[in-house]
């Protein structure tokens, strides 16, 4: 989803408005080359997602290369050519070496990059990584978090499927358009995100918490470096909006308000689509005893008179034809309990992209500052 | 209990309304240029176990309540079992808020399209409505609520709680929660933009004019019981008392519902306000109770009032004035009885839900038929502006409205009995007619075409054979396409639309999931 970028920094007096990255050396003409701009923030257009290249003035004369994601949206026409032109350009400005690499979250739009041109990333120098602590395998928040996005992106994946072979295309093709977000295939995001961590140097990205001192790099003395998000709070992470003062449990543990829900999702599809097998788990509602299969009920007359067959007490009667309607297969619920997977996505994407890591880029001298949210919405920025 | 809980909402409806219910035909889609085809439901069905998830709601499109279980949380139970099984069916509240949504329905198909602020809150504020009144009217309920309060219901942390158990039954109640914990404020209408807060003001208003009657009721109650201090001894009250004042609550609770429902027929069919609400409340409470022995409807236009709820167009907030307005032609006497005449009005109010269907129909178009081929172009002139819809063929019928082949603009007639008592105690009965006509208008960014309805409610005295009231939504009117424009690009605009039941298959599913 398309994002507020960032602000222009907020200026003080009117000098450096940010200047296009000035052209390599080889390629200018004759002339003195003027100094580089303090910072200078390159923003791709490769469509529908994020790249952001920052380079700042260094002490030595190279100047020092941020990059801030790498991904376009799934559904982009040619992805994989245009992510190609991008990173390609990338290599050569930066002259194959990135100081920092920075993943904000686990979104195909941030993250599609790692993927589709793993080849050119493997080719760049790269010396810090700088993650999200959402992405900590140490931590036991993160790791809860993660399960939890796994399971409900699994159930999310299964529901699609079984909305579509249930006929409920509409239902379907809106939980999908939500659940690209994580890639087409299952655990896409998480295997763009494991490249980029594997990437850092000693294979030890930086995890960011919120709080901390601000980060200073030797590099670069005149510039500071503020992680404003995720909020360690886990209710924070789950509120996407702020009037709404109730924190919903994605939690697909037992006891779960989604847990019934994931569970019918994942259990195995029946003959009927839309049917659910009973099993033995206290995740039915009832007991196998209790309970009669779709394809079984079909066949006892009860059912059948009533649900199946055609209406025997001239139900539908159209007064402009004085026709009478028997069919009363409209009146079906089959697939009205996978409907509530819509707002699961919904709030899959709104927990995900509240993981984001947000970073502030201060410019010590003037107290200028650039803000990179990432997708996090307001409340979660500390 | 389900079935329990439904059938009393529905008898409370019928009751109060003086006629079988009806639910809301069954519309199939159709391509663009297909005649609309909508056929008559006998039957509403209800689900129990129909979802996995924390939510219940009416389903238009296939006529049913669908009701959802979840396990409660591990750690948060709150009352339940940790971990258990906790199904919406099982609670009064959320299968009686469900049934109404379906009944209301029923009666103004019209009510689900969000035309203003109001209208959008309307059918929760009301499901909530019935819902809680229905619940107070069972004086088990409240007698442990009174002997507690000591008879004072408004005892804060007894409405809180009160409001606490519904609000946990029925979803999305935080705001339901405040509105009725805290005092009212003048500003409260004009503050609550979002469809959730603006119902909460609404229901706040009517369960202030609820607590009003009851203090009034039991006002010599407690006169009796203190010996006119007016100050109850410390510690429990008698037993005796708790049960009087509790059947107080429950029989106020009973007559502020049957008001809040039969005020429907005095409502305009489509585009609704609070304010006209409130003018429909007092109008049903005159024809009801025209001796106003506890003042209700003081009760009622306080509880308005306190919240800033004020109707449009009326000189001030007496009863007098609030009153909706006959409309002002006058047809003379035997004009009105070879209409009357022309339509079939051996009401069997008793039964067949399918004849009164039928029936309704076709008095509708008895009378659209009457009114071409019988007025005057004067008295159509007039009956035209009285009731803000376009009627007979001819140049002043803007281009926007479809009309027929010969230029008839085309216009959905529906009429309906409604009982009322007379002065003496006699029976009487009106007919509700219920006009609504489309005005198309091409959007100017889409270039799509957008439509949008106006329509009146019309209530003729059959045995006076006179017009009684006139309730307007002059169609074309330019101040309501703004206002319906302007909500639905807010209602864009914002993260959470309410609902759009163009958009949504299942537009009531939305309204109470995500919270």
């Amino acid at each position: 989803m398309a994002t507020r970028k960032t602000t222009p920094k907020k200026t003080a007096a009117k000098k450096t408005a940010a200047q296009p990255i000035p052209p390599t050396p080889d390629s200018a003409g004759g002339g003195p080359v003027p100094a580089p701009p303090p910072i200078s923030v390159r923003m791709y257009r490769q469509g529908l997602g994020d790249c952001f290249l920052i380079a700042f003035r260094s002490a030595s004369s190279k100047p020092f290369y941020m990059l801030i994601d790498c991904g376009v949206v799934l559904g982009t026409p040619d992805p994989t050519a245009r992510m190609k032109k991008v990173v390609s350009d990338v290599a050569q400005v930066t002259g194959n070496a990135i100081d920092v690499l920075v993943a904000t979250h686990e979104h195909w739009d941030h993250v599609s990059g790692f993927v589709q041109t793993q080849d050119l990333f493997d080719k760049l120098t790269i010396r810090q990584v700088w993650v999200a602590w959402t992405e900590d395998p140490t931590d036991p928040l993160a790791k809860k978090l993660r399960a939890e996005r796994r399971t409900a992106e699994n159930a999310l994946r299964m529901a699609v499927a079984r909305l579509a072979l249930a006929g409920d295309t509409a239902t379907a093709q809106r939980v999908d358009s939500l659940v690209g977000f994580f890639g087409a295939a299952p655990a896409s995001t998480e295997q763009a995100l494991t490249y980029v961590k594997k990437r850092a140097a000693g294979g030890k990205p930086r995890y960011c918490h919120p709080g901390e001192p601000a980060i200073t790099l030797p590099e670069l003395p005149g510039i500071r470096f503020w992680v404003l998000g995720p909020p360690k709070d886990e209710k924070l992470l789950k509120k996407s909006n702020p009037s709404q003062n109730t924190a919903y449990g994605l939690d697909a543990g037992p006891g779960g308000s989604q847990a019934l829900l994931i569970a019918g999702l994942k259990s195995n599809m029946g003959a009927a689509a839309g049917a659910l097998l009973p099993g033995d788990s206290l995740e039915d509602p009832f007991d196998a005893m209790y309970s009669i299969p779709m394809v079984r009920a079909e066949h006892v007359p009860f059912f059948e008179k009533r649900y199946y067959g055609d209406s025997t007490d001239g139900n539908l009667y159209e007064k402009a034809t004085s026709k009478e309607i028997h069919d009363q297969s409209w009146r079906r619920i089959d697939t009205s309990w996978m409907g509530a997977s819509e707002t699961m996505a919904l709030q899959l994407d709104s927990a995900t992209n509240n993981t984001s890591l947000v970073l502030a880029i201060e410019r010590i001298a003037t107290g200028e500052i650039l803000l990179f949210p990432g997708d996090a919405h307001r409340p979660a920025i500390g | 209990m389900v079935y329990a809980v439904a059938m009393t909402t529905i008898g409370r409806f019928e009751q109060a309304l003086g006629r079988t219910a009806l639910w809301a035909p069954y519309m199939p889609a159709v391509k663009a240029d297909e005649r609309v085809r909508s056929y008559y439901v006998q039957r509403l069905r209800i689900y129990p176990h129909a979802l996995r998830e924390q939510n219940a709601f009416y389903s238009p499109p296939t006529k049913s309540l669908l009701f959802g279980y979840f396990q409660a949380n591990r750690i948060d139970a709150g009352d339940n079992l940790p971990g258990g099984l906790v199904f919406s069916c099982l609670s009064h509240d959320v299968v009686a808020h469900e049934t109404t949504h379906a009944l209301l329905d029923g009666l103004y198909r019209y009510y689900q399209y969000q035309t203003n602020a109001d209208i959008a809150a309307f059918h929760e504020a009301f499901a909530d409505i019935v819902a809680l009144f229905q619940h107070f009217t069972i004086p088990v309920a409240l007698k442990h609520t009174v002997a507690r309060s000591q008879g004072d219901l408004r005892k804060d942390n007894l409405l809180a709680q009160l409001a606490q158990q519904f609000g946990q039954a029925s979803n999305g109640s935080k705001a339901l929660r405040s509105a009725l914990a805290q005092p009212p404020r003048s500003t409260d209408y004009a503050n609550a933009t979002e469809p959730h807060d603006l119902g909460a003001v609404l229901l706040a208003a009517i369960f202030q004019a609820f607590l009003e009657i009851y203090e009034a009721r039991i006002a010599d109650l407690k006169r009796l019981a203190t010996g006119g201090t007016g100050v109850l001894p410390p510690g429990d009250i008698s037993v005796d008392l708790v049960n009087r004042m509790a059947k107080e609550a429950s029989t106020a609770a009973d007559h502020v519902l049957k008001t809040c429902i039969r005020a429907l027929d005095y409502c305009p069919p489509l585009d609704l306000t609070f304010g006209d609400y409130l003018r429909a409340l007092i109008t049903a409470d005159m024809d009801l109770e025209p001796e106003d022995q506890f003042n209700y409807r003081t009760a009622f236009i306080s509880g308005f009032r306190a919240r800033g709820i004020f109707p449009e167009d009326v000189r001030t907030l007496s009863e007098e004035s609030l009153r909706w307005q006959p409309p002002k032609i006058r047809l003379a006497p035997e004009r009105m009885h070879k209409m009357l005449g022309s339509l079939d009005l051996t009401w069997n109010l008793t039964s067949n839900r399918r004849q009164s269907y039928l029936r309704s129909e076709s008095n509708g178009f008895l009378l659209w038929r009457w009114l071409q081929e019988n007025l005057s172009p004067h008295e159509a002139a007039a009956l035209e502006t009285d009731l803000g819809v376009y009627i007979r063929a001819g140049d002043h019928v803007p281009k926007e409205i479809p009309t027929s082949e010969d230029g008839i603009p085309k216009l959905q007639i529906q009429c309906r009995p409604a009982r009322r008592i007379g002065r003496r105690g006699q029976q009487l009965t009106d007919l509700v007619v219920e006009g609504i006509q489309r005005y198309i208008v091409t959007d100017p960014d889409t270039g799509l075409p957008v439509t949008y309805r106006g329509g009146c409610t019309l209530l003729i005295d059959i045995e006076q054979e006179r017009f009684r009231y006139a309730v307007r939504k002059r169609v074309g009117s330019k101040s309501r396409i703004a206002t319906a424009q302007n909500f639905q690009r807010m209602a864009a605009d914002g993260s959470q639309s309410y609902f759009d039941p163009g958009r949504e298959r299942e537009p009531f599913a939305m309204l109470h999931r995500g919270e």
